[in-house]
């Protein structure tokens, strides 16, 4: 299908929300145009209203928005001028479906999966019964589910996440769309997961021929799927044009300093350039540009006029400045390389020995007991000054041993040493003296019901230390610290944003002065320009007051960007272990070599992806011999016998889970 | 246009004031929280100053005077407003005083209940195990249990007075605590500022007291002004069974059982004090949905 038709035609597209504090212009003046088959990434942190945009093409914005547009074409047809109820009866889900993000939800649980699948077709009685459930176990087949007839009969819960968005896409297909419009398609999934679906998706757009909008927050997933890329910040298009034209030579300042906050996983590790400040409220009339607040070329005519939209060809800016005044700017990403951590390895701080934790699961009083293995024979040191990063994905249990390590949840087995004293036995004032946590969510992490400065201070409050006016004095200044201004000193948490609300987090864990530093997952519930702040922070921190870090994540780029020693975890158990240098370059056990492949790069060369399925084995029902090996290319007879012990590996000088390891590194060259 | 007027940059440039001026200014601005706590406050005045506003002596009986109606009814007096009942004692004056026994009754039993309620939810929710089995077992029990039988077979056994009457009343109604506070402990606890606490060296006791209980404070001053009115009514139909207050002591409830006896002759000796009780069941609602507004995060920015 390579004809040339347009598909979408979305001309001056304005929504706004009226709220308390008054009209909300959640989009303004975005324009798009899609050809068949092509496909445009909407790129744009949170509140850059690209999901809104999504929602006003599909009708589903609340009924209170107001969505107004000089013209939407879909196929030659008016949506402007159609009735709800026309558009429900012949465009939504026909020639235009959706994909959500989130797959856990957009499911109805209590209908089979066949059921959802065919209602699409024949409630508007496109097609029969019969040839309906045909269509559904065919599309099933497409998106890669096992066994698509029996699975008709499944229920939501019965699937994994990855297997759920893939019956998500299937479903969006059964009436074959002209277009489709995934939301965030893969925010929730693992990683390894991820690169199948997008290229599941990319497979099928060139099979059917269809148009599609990409939402995404993750630049790098754009960079390998679509055509083109639309940058979206607070509400407008700021730059348009061809992925490769955006990504490699981006115009707008907004856009170079996005690309220059993303964490890159091919390349010396480089300071990241952070975007500073917050995204501006867009309450009234936006009479100026929407990014001069943050923007490090601001001009005084930026915050009183918008700012021209400047063509070059088939891309377009929205910014004062000309590509000839752009081309000359300095790079946005510093070219300052991270500083190498030395750690010596004699100087080890904390200590784990053979930590093992085993949940007792029951689903009902009379039901058999049966035990689920979270961690086994995990054994780690983490040495002065380093960062430590522990890698995995959901369900490797790298939440589990952090609760462990930070003393908070004990060992069924084995033993946690901090500075050499057990931590089992420790009084927890020490402990606490020693060591602090940062966990993901910031917006749970505070206690809502405090203001900033009782937050920060409350540990000194608990251990007794100094009084009143030297505790606000030792708040202040940890709070400037770390880049907050006292003046937020009585804000609740609520009054803050994500980033600073981080902050306000590694605050209270510095107040204390402890060595080491718990971070669970410390940026991933935030924007990548914020991400790129806190991610800074840490390491000027820790060059600062020598700051030890255990850092647990599943972002290989935040990995790659501040950890200078690896552990990678799959089902409990710690699978390849070393230098990060040397395990990033050159993985030696399959699983994280699976996992290094699937992570999407900046640079959009689409890597050969290894092989390895996606699908986990159940924790309950675990293979016998390696447990990577239901999942695992390599697979030998020998894997399945015996598990395999963590030991030298015989081709680097990491550790490994693997007994054919130096097979693995032959197929990487 | 100036950067100090600029949009964007406007709230940053606001000194946050300090949380106690937040409050008050918050509160001030609260119509609900002020005609609330405008009732309340009158009532409380009233109960305090009853003999200095009680026209005439509450107990004093005239039998001459007996069932006089309101002053504007015919047959009326300005001498009596609100007219006497079926011994003649002034009706206003009763109703000033009954102030004192209802609201110490109101607040009492649901002080009571509001103890025993948390203190149970919040152990039961935040320990879990065989602490909440036990909790919800006991729950259990006091949900099978006829409350107001329970009730009238113990102001029995022990004797009637006012402390019996609202401490009794008060053990019968902590299930709505229990019940919200548990549940929201649960929820709290699983939160990562309790692990953060947990983490910065916290006793049990301070992760209870600074964490957990603030969080819950919302859905107990919602709960307290709830029961605060149902303790009031329970009171009069302990009164109205003769279990309750004890005449000669006015209070609302005893009042309105009082009254019943006369409602089809003088339906305005139950509508008195059936207006006040309204008044101040509303009032404490208003006033505790108004602090909840108030002091909960969300209504903050």
């Amino acid at each position: 299908m390579l004809d040339n038709r347009t598909i979408l035609s979305v001309r001056d597209l304005e929504v706004v929300l009226p709220t308390p504090a008054g009209p909300l212009r959640a989009v303004r003046s975005t324009s798009l145009d899609l050809k068949a088959g092509e496909a445009i990434g909407i790129v744009g942190e949170s509140g850059s209203g690209k999901s809104m945009t999504a929602l006003a093409l599909m009708r589903l914005l609340p009924r209170n928005a107001q969505v107004k547009a000089e013209a939407i074409t879909l196929c030659g047809d008016r949506l402007g001028a159609m009735s709800d109820r026309q558009f429900a009866n012949e465009v939504a889900g026909q020639k235009v479906s959706m994909i959500f993000q989130e797959p856990m939800t957009s499911l109805n649980p209590v209908y089979s999966i066949g059921r959802q699948m065919t209602e699409a077709a024949t409630r508007i009685g496109r097609l029969s019964q019969a040839a309906a459930h045909d269509r559904a176990i065919e599309l099933l087949a497409k998106v890669g589910i096992p066994d698509p007839a029996g699975r008709l009969q499944q229920f939501p819960h019965q699937l994994s996440g990855g297997q759920r968005q893939r019956v998500m896409i299937a479903m969006a297909l059964m009436n074959e769309p002209d277009l489709i419009i995934a939301d965030e398609p893969t925010t929730a999934l693992d990683v390894t997961v991820q690169a199948q679906i997008m290229d599941l998706l990319a497979d099928l757009r060139r099979e059917f021929g269809m148009a599609m909008i990409l939402i995404t927050h993750d630049l790098a997933v754009v960079a390998s799927t679509v055509d083109k890329v639309a940058v979206m910040y607070g509400g407008e298009i700021v730059e348009q044009g061809s992925c490769d034209e955006v990504l490699h030579h981006p115009l707008h300042p907004y856009t170079r300093g996005l690309l220059a906050s993303a964490p890159k996983i091919s390349d010396v590790p480089r300071r990241l350039g952070a975007i500073p400040g917050i995204v501006p409220s867009l309450i009234g009339d936006v009479t100026y540009c929407v990014f001069a607040s943050r923007c490090p070329q601001a001009r005084a005519e930026c915050r009183s006029q918008r700012p021209p939209l400047r063509e070059l060809g088939a891309r377009n800016y929205a910014c004062v400045l000309t590509p000839e005044e752009v081309a000359a700017l300095p790079p946005a990403q510093p070219e300052i390389e991270m500083p190498p951590l030395k750690a010596a390895p004699d100087a080890v701080l904390m200590q784990g020995r053979g930590i093992e934790k085993v949940f007792d699961i029951k689903r009902s009083i009379f039901a058999r007991t049966r035990q689920l293995h979270a961690l086994e024979d995990v054994s780690i040191d983490i040495r002065r000054g380093e960062t430590f990063a522990l890698v995995g994905e959901s369900g490797s249990g790298k939440t589990t041993l952090a609760k462990i390590l930070l003393g908070l949840n004990p060992a069924t087995n084995g033993q946690v040493l901090l500075e050499g004293e057990p931590i089992a036995a420790m009084d927890r004032l020490k402990r606490a003296r020693l060591m602090q946590p940062i966990f993901q969510d910031p917006y749970s992490s505070l206690n809502p019901r405090h203001t900033i400065a009782r937050l920060i201070g409350r540990p000194l409050e608990i251990h007794g230390i100094g009084d009143a006016q030297s505790r606000e004095a030792a708040v202040v200044e940890v709070m400037e610290r770390v880049g907050l201004p006292s003046r937020v000193m009585h804000n609740y948490p609520n009054q803050m944003s994500g980033g600073q609300r981080q902050r306000v987090a590694i605050a209270r864990a510095l107040v204390m002065k402890p060595a080491l530093l718990v971070c669970d997952e410390p940026t991933s519930a935030l924007d990548v320009s914020v991400q790129a702040q806190i991610l800074n922070l840490l390491s000027d921190l820790q060059r600062d007051l020598g700051l030890t870090y255990l850092l647990i994540t599943h972002d290989i780029g935040v990995v790659h960007q501040v950890a200078s020693r690896i552990a990678v975890m799959y089902l409990g158990q710690i699978v390849e272990m070393g230098d990060a240098t040397d395990v990033l370059a050159a993985p030696r056990h399959p699983y994280t070599q699976l996992l290094l492949s699937s992570v999407p790069e900046l640079n959009g060369i689409s890597k050969p992806r290894r092989p390895g399925s996606a699908i986990v084995s159940n924790p309950l029902d675990l293979p016998s011999g390696c447990r990577f090996s239901e999942r695992c290319a390599y697979v030998v007879d020998a894997c399945r016998a015996q598990m395999p012990e963590l030991r030298p590996a015989h081709a680097g000088p990491q550790l490994t889970r693997c007994i054919r390891d130096e097979v693995v590194t032959h197929d990487l060259s | 246009m100036s950067v100090e007027t600029d949009p964007q940059l406007l709230p940053e440039d606001l000194l946050a004031p300090s949380p106690r001026s937040q409050l008050l200014h918050r509160a001030l601005s609260h119509k609900g929280l002020l005609i609330g706590g405008f009732i309340v406050g009158t009532l409380i005045l009233v109960a305090l100053f009853a003999p200095l506003l009680a026209p005439h002596d509450p107990y004093a009986q005239s039998l001459a005077k007996r069932l006089l109606p309101p002053a504007w009814e015919a047959g009326g007096s300005w001498d009596h407003i609100l007219g006497t009942d079926q011994v003649g004692r002034d009706y206003l004056s009763r109703l000033i005083y009954g102030t004192q026994v209802s609201l110490i009754i109101g607040f009492g039993a649901a002080s009571v209940g509001l103890v025993i309620g948390v203190t149970l939810g919040v152990c039961a929710g935040y320990f879990g195990g065989w602490i909440d089995t036990v909790v919800s077992f006991v729950l259990t029990a006091q949900l099978a249990l006829p409350g107001l039988l329970l009730a009238m077979a113990l102001v029995f056994i022990i004797g009637p007075s006012v402390w019996v009457v609202i401490g009794i009343i008060g053990v019968l109604h902590w299930t709505y605590y229990l019940v919200v506070t548990r549940s929201a402990t649960q929820r709290l606890k699983s939160q990562d500022f309790v692990a953060a606490a947990n983490a910065m060296g916290a006793s049990r006791w301070q992760v209870l007291r600074s964490e957990i209980l603030p969080n819950v404070s919302s859905q107990i001053i919602v709960i307290f002004t709830f029961e605060l009115g149902i303790a009031i009514l329970a009171e009069s139909s302990l009164s109205f069974l003769g279990v309750g207050i004890q005449p000669p002591i006015p209070s609302w409830g005893l009042m309105i059982a009082e009254g019943k006896q006369a409602l089809f002759f003088r339906p305005s000796l139950v509508l008195f004090p059936g207006l006040m009780l309204f008044l101040l069941v509303i009032g404490a609602n208003l006033l505790g949905d108004g602090l909840r507004d108030v002091t909960s995060p969300q209504g903050r920015n």
